[in-house]
């Protein structure tokens, strides 16, 4: 159902303007669609490349799961009172992020106990309150399986701004993010206010998960805040290289994702989403990451 | 009232600190004074108390009763006075960090960003990183350095901070016997510039470098020197003990009937 709405989205300025097969996939820049579309990824690629890196650094790659599914309840609950999902997804998203990141701290509650109660609770929620919503919740498949090629432009400023929220917190608070990430033990006995921190680190993966679920998706969100920062750590050793690298490669490949699923659909005839071809894109990057590099770090550690 | 000789700044004050988890007592009536710029060895078995001492004079770590001073203030308003040197390195030995920018966190504080770090904090740095012998490894992963230059980063960190205070929690137990003693030395040459406290197990050695020894079994036995008596052994180990000393290592036989103290 998602490819015969992409297929439709595409294939209408297609059609109007005919005879575009001569001009290859580069013609797809003509679209605003398209265009939008482009704008978001590489946009939501430095949200994926700064807050993945601590991600997968902290080791919580599995909070980043369980507040993408977490926000599903949101989703539900924007179509249950009539406001913006998208906009339920953020806050319920922030809200868990507190609530695990308070509960951690102060119960030494064991994070992946956590994650996993949020997580399916957050679900359940969605699906309740989408059950309960008069009549049918038409695009709730956007929000689980993303829909790129389908952000409406307000989105794309929502994007922008979480962009520029998160880059700004992260370069006021990098060296004690980092600090805290590295020795946590050690940042207490500095003084440092870890809880704090740790906090600012919940909400920082929390309006991540939500400028992500844009461009692939609640279900698929953890694996672009994690593989393009795991794919990055293989090939430099400072944290900040990382960002910038995990970026880069987030950007190419929502870049390629992009341009693969449009040539797929106007040269074969095809019609698949981009979301999960970001993701193997990504994935691929990942494994021949590894084959050139994962030895080599391997052998130097030894 | 006799007019005493100038005495130095007492840099760590315990008097009569408790701690208990769940009801079990691990820290009975602690006291002891340490002046400024002497170095004390703590010994005691394991479980005697030794990490929540160092815990509790750290601030991580709140008594039941008693009370912690350093250089007068209370353990919460003394982040840095005191620098920690763990008994090993608890961090992810693959995360992206240099070992310059490891020894930069010990320039971290509360009420300072991080981004204002200056020319004199990467200055500090940069002296504590040569004094340790780690110049040549300042642009390394930390990942990638032995045990003993891993231990020499740790010390850097807590040497980077301005705290006057230092605690090593057992700093030799993961180095081979040739470092120990270098590492020793190198304590040794703090003392006078830093007050130094050191956990060990390592009596042996300990003795010859030290000023004063402290024994700690929950409660605390100091007499300010550094004579261990057989009574103070005793009473810390709760058993009367034989203890063998040869080289850097010392074994401990138990010849007494009574149960061993758990």
């Amino acid at each position: 159902m998602i490819a015969e709405t992409m297929a439709l989205m595409l294939a209408a300025p297609l059609q109007v303007q005919g005879g575009l097969d001569e001009g290859g996939i580069l013609q797809a820049l003509q679209y605003p669609l398209f265009q939008r579309a482009l704008l978001v990824g590489l946009a939501a690629s430095v949200a994926c490349g700064v807050v993945g890196s601590f991600v997968v650094v902290k080791r919580i790659t599995s909070l980043s799961g369980g507040l993408s599914h977490a926000a599903f309840g949101g989703v539900g609950l924007g179509y249950l009172l009539g406001f913006p999902p998208l906009l339920g997804a953020a806050g319920f998203a922030l809200l868990c992020g507190l609530v695990i990141g308070l509960t951690h701290q102060r119960m030494r509650s064991a994070l992946d106990t956590l994650v996993s109660i949020v997580w399916s609770a957050g679900m359940a929620l969605g699906i309740l309150f989408i059950a309960l919503s008069p009549g049918y919740a038409p695009d709730m498949e956007t929000y689980l399986f993303g829909s790129i090629l389908y952000v409406p432009s307000d989105s794309v400023v929502m994007v922008a701004l979480l962009d520029a929220v998160i880059v700004f917190l992260v370069g006021l608070r990098f060296r004690e993010l980092r600090a805290i990430c590295f020795d946590e033990e050690f940042a207490r006995t500095l003084g440092l206010p870890v809880e704090r921190l740790f906090l600012l680190l919940m909400a920082l993966v929390s309006l991540a998960v939500v400028v992500l679920i844009n461009v692939v998706g609640i279900i698929l969100v953890i694996a672009l805040l994690t593989v393009p920062a795991a794919t990055a750590r293989l090939w430099v050793d400072r944290l900040a290289a990382m960002m910038v690298l995990a970026t880069l490669l987030s950007a190419a490949c929502t870049t390629g994702g992009l341009f693969f699923s449009y040539g797929l659909s106007n040269h074969l005839d095809v019609n698949i989403p981009p979301g999960p071809v970001i993701i193997l894109l990504s994935v691929a990057f990942y494994a021949a990451s590894l084959l050139l590099r994962g030895r080599k770090s391997a052998d130097a550690a030894g | 009232m006799s007019p005493s000789q100038t005495r130095p700044e007492v840099a760590l004050q315990l008097n009569g600190v408790c701690k208990s988890y769940r009801g079990v007592p691990v820290l009975e009536d602690v006291s002891l004074t340490l002046d400024h710029g002497e170095f004390m060895g703590l010994i005691g078995p394991n479980g005697a108390g030794k990490s929540v001492l160092l815990r509790t004079i750290l601030g991580l770590e709140q008594p039941n009763g008693g009370s912690v001073s350093i250089y007068g203030r209370p353990p919460a308003l003394s982040h840095q006075d005191v620098a920690y040197v763990p008994q090993y390195a608890r961090f992810d030995r693959d995360f992206p960090i240099r070992v310059r920018d490891v020894v930069l966190t010990g320039r971290l504080r509360p009420g300072r960003p991080g981004y204002r770090q200056d020319d004199e904090d990467r200055a500090r740095a940069d002296s504590a990183l040569e004094r340790l012998n780690l110049t040549e490894h300042a642009q390394r992963q930390i990942g990638r350095l032995s045990g003993g230059e891993m231990q020499r980063v740790l010390i850097a960190r807590a040497l980077t901070s301005d705290a006057r205070l230092l605690l090593f929690d057992e700093p030799t137990a993961n180095l081979d016997a040739s470092l120990v003693t270098g590492l020793y030395d190198f304590l040794k040459e703090l003392t006078g510039e830093r007050t130094v406290v050191l956990v060990s197990h390592d009596i042996g050695v300990m003795t010859s470098v030290v000023d004063s020894i402290a024994c700690l079994n929950r409660r605390m036995h100091y007499h300010g020197d550094k004579e261990i008596t057989h009574e103070m052994i005793e009473e810390t180990y709760g058993c009367p003990v034989d203890f063998v000393v040869h080289e850097h290592r010392h074994v401990v036989l138990s010849p007494h009937e009574d149960e061993q103290p758990s």
